[in-house]
């Protein structure tokens, strides 16, 4: 922590003869929750991250958006040691996660992406045995459980074998282990991966009111959906890299703009469609059968004047950015 | 770049066996049965039955000569048991392991942990043995109570074994080989059924390569009221197993589960 600190001073001072403003970020990093430069992991041959630098703030939300095989899972597993660090620097809390995992990992919350829970035990049981590992003390763990059973609704499951539980109440009571030590950072992969609507919404309810609360959460996902509602900022990664950064909302609509057609045009009609919009200057793009259609705001395009098969008018999302960005869908693997 | 090995500290390893003692708690009943009915079988059988037939040996019954053998024969397979199907369940089927370790815990506590366990089951079952074999007035010797705490240093080198097996196993057939090839040949060559010398020569020198053979002559001598000095050499043997096998096992669950 000194050593990190000492250094950020050190910089300051360099930069502050160039640039006050430099010299202000430079301050803030010292306060930042997580913090990675140039991370690289490799897996015998493979390098599934291939050199990523972000670094999350207190009290925001993070996603890391990204097909299966991105590198996303194992950026989340470095974080919370579960990975050791390739090269490239990692610190989570100022602290070094490969000379601190101890003391960082007493502060994280976790939730991984298998449902890890202990079948050998029962609903509350699993949170006091959990709570054990952090050296919580009894009267206290058991407080805390029956708050966070209470917070996560399962107050009613507490004697309850998991193998009894609905994939939904799974998910939420890794949720409620995960905030036992009160964490200053939650972990989450891919939180509501195979959880139905219904129980993702209640999943997003809770993670929104612990954001309130000023968690800082740092996530990964492949629903678009997810990080729109949850993430203040994504990092859009492919093939171990991260290809873009910023706020979601204002990424889509500085790229792709505001408003989507997906059109599928009438049978003979298929080239026709692409030099029609190519020659307006409509930005748009063909996946499959359909094509993508961004218009600009004000612009001429009247798309159901083309002969077509199938339109839909929908709101620009993530996806569609992400589609630009790779030429590929998010759900497919970057393999 | 792999992250070094560090040695566990008691302190976290324990709340790893606390784990695993709060789930056997809740069925106890049923696992301390099975351990008390076990060897009275074990003494009827090999003992009043087989024993009615075999003549005198080295001026003793055939049931005091496996009597001591006993008291840790099923505390091993016990041990053994735990360490393999259990542990693999624990890491394999259940991810407890890859939970505990994103706790302040690490990997080396957990699976100091999960020695510590197996060796306290076979402590326990040994326990249960002994008032067993006392039930059937087998013991001569106050000096036979030793041979429990000796049950819990075999029982770490036992459970140590079972884990380095574990670390090695895809599937739950694996850890037949391990039974086939390891458990059976140093369970019935330590000489709990008959003294070794009754073995051709090559066969003793193998005898002397399982890690029960040392408890088994040490069990012997101390139920017969004898407390020597040449008992320090197979303890000292016996820890030193324990120490490597110990380290073997945190390397190799390191390698399995922390890439």
């Amino acid at each position: 922590m000194l050593l990190h600190h000492r250094r950020s001073v050190v910089e300051c001072r360099r930069h502050r003869q160039n640039s006050t403003f430099t010299a202000r970020i430079v301050i803030l990093n010292i306060a930042m929750i997580v913090s990675a430069e140039n991370l690289v992991k490799k897996f015998d041959a493979l390098e599934v991250v291939r050199g990523i630098s972000f670094s999350v703030a207190p009290g925001e939300c993070f996603g890391f958006l990204g097909p299966n095989g991105a590198g996303k899972t194992t950026i989340i597993r470095m974080i919370h040691g579960g990975s050791p660090v390739g090269s490239g620097s990692l610190t989570v809390f100022g602290l070094d996660i490969t000379s601190h995992a101890r003391q960082i990992k007493a502060r994280l919350g976790v939730v991984p992406q298998d449902n890890n829970l202990d079948d050998d035990l029962s609903v509350l049981e699993n949170l006091l045995v959990y709570a054990r590992y952090f050296g919580i003390a009894k009267d206290q763990a058991l407080s805390r459980s029956l708050a966070l059973l209470n917070f996560v609704q399962l107050e009613s499951k507490n004697d309850n074998r998991i193998p009894t539980l609905s994939g939904g109440m799974k998910r939420r009571l890794i949720l409620a282990r995960g905030l036992l030590n009160q964490p200053e950072l939650l972990i989450l992969d891919e939180p509501s991966t195979g959880l139905d609507p219904q129980a993702r919404r209640l999943l997003w309810q809770k993670l929104r009111s612990l954001k309130s609360q000023g968690t800082t959460m740092i996530l990964t996902t492949h629903y678009m959906e997810e990080a729109e509602q949850l993430c203040d900022r994504v990092a859009i990664m492919d093939a171990g890299k991260i290809i873009l950064q910023g706020n979601p909302i204002d990424l889509v609509r500085e790229r792709v703009g505001t408003e989507c057609y997906e059109m599928e045009p009438a049978a003979n009609l298929d080239g026709d469609l692409g030099s029609r919009l190519r020659a307006q200057s409509v930005p748009f793009h063909k996946f499959g059968e359909t094509y993508y259609i961004f218009p600009a705001p004000g612009a001429e395009w009247k798309p159901s004047e083309f002969p077509h098969r199938r339109l839909l008018h929908r709101r620009a999302t993530l996806e569609d950015l992400f589609l630009q960005l790779t030429g590929k869908g998010l759900t497919e693997s970057s393999e | 770049m792999k992250a070094g090995i560090v040695f566990p500290s008691l302190r976290f390893a324990m709340r790893v066996w606390e784990r695993n003692f709060r789930v056997f708690i809740k069925y106890w009943p049923g696992a301390v049965l099975a351990y008390f009915i076990d060897p009275v079988f074990y003494l009827l059988i090999f003992g009043v039955g087989l024993g009615g037939y075999l003549n005198q040996m080295q001026n003793e019954s055939y049931l005091e000569f496996i009597a001591p053998g006993i008291v840790f024969g099923s505390a091993m397979l016990t041990v053994c048991m735990e360490c393999t199907y259990g542990s693999f369940t624990r890491m394999e089927i259940q991810k407890t392991f890859q939970a505990i370790i994103t706790t302040p815990l690490n990997l080396e506590e957990v699976i100091a942990g999960e020695i510590l366990w197996g060796a306290s089951k076979g402590f326990l079952v040994s326990a249960i043995v002994m008032l067993v074999v006392l039930g059937f007035g087998l013991l001569h010797s106050a000096l036979a109570v030793l041979i429990i705490p000796l049950v819990l240093l075999e029982g770490l080198l036992m459970a140590a074994i079972s884990l380095i097996v574990t670390s090695y196993a895809s599937t739950y057939e694996y850890v037949n080989y391990f039974y086939a090839l390891f458990y059976a040949p140093a369970f019935y060559l330590s000489g709990i059924f008959f003294p070794l010398e009754r073995f051709p020569v090559w066969l003793q020198y193998v005898a002397y390569l399982s890690p029960m053979t040392p408890l088994v002559l040490i069990a012997r001598a101390l139920n017969k009221g004898v407390l020597a000095w040449w008992m320090l050499g197979p303890v000292a043997w016996l820890l030193v197993l324990t120490f490597f096998a110990s380290a073997l096992a945190i390397y190799r669950m390191k390698r399995r589960l922390v890439k």
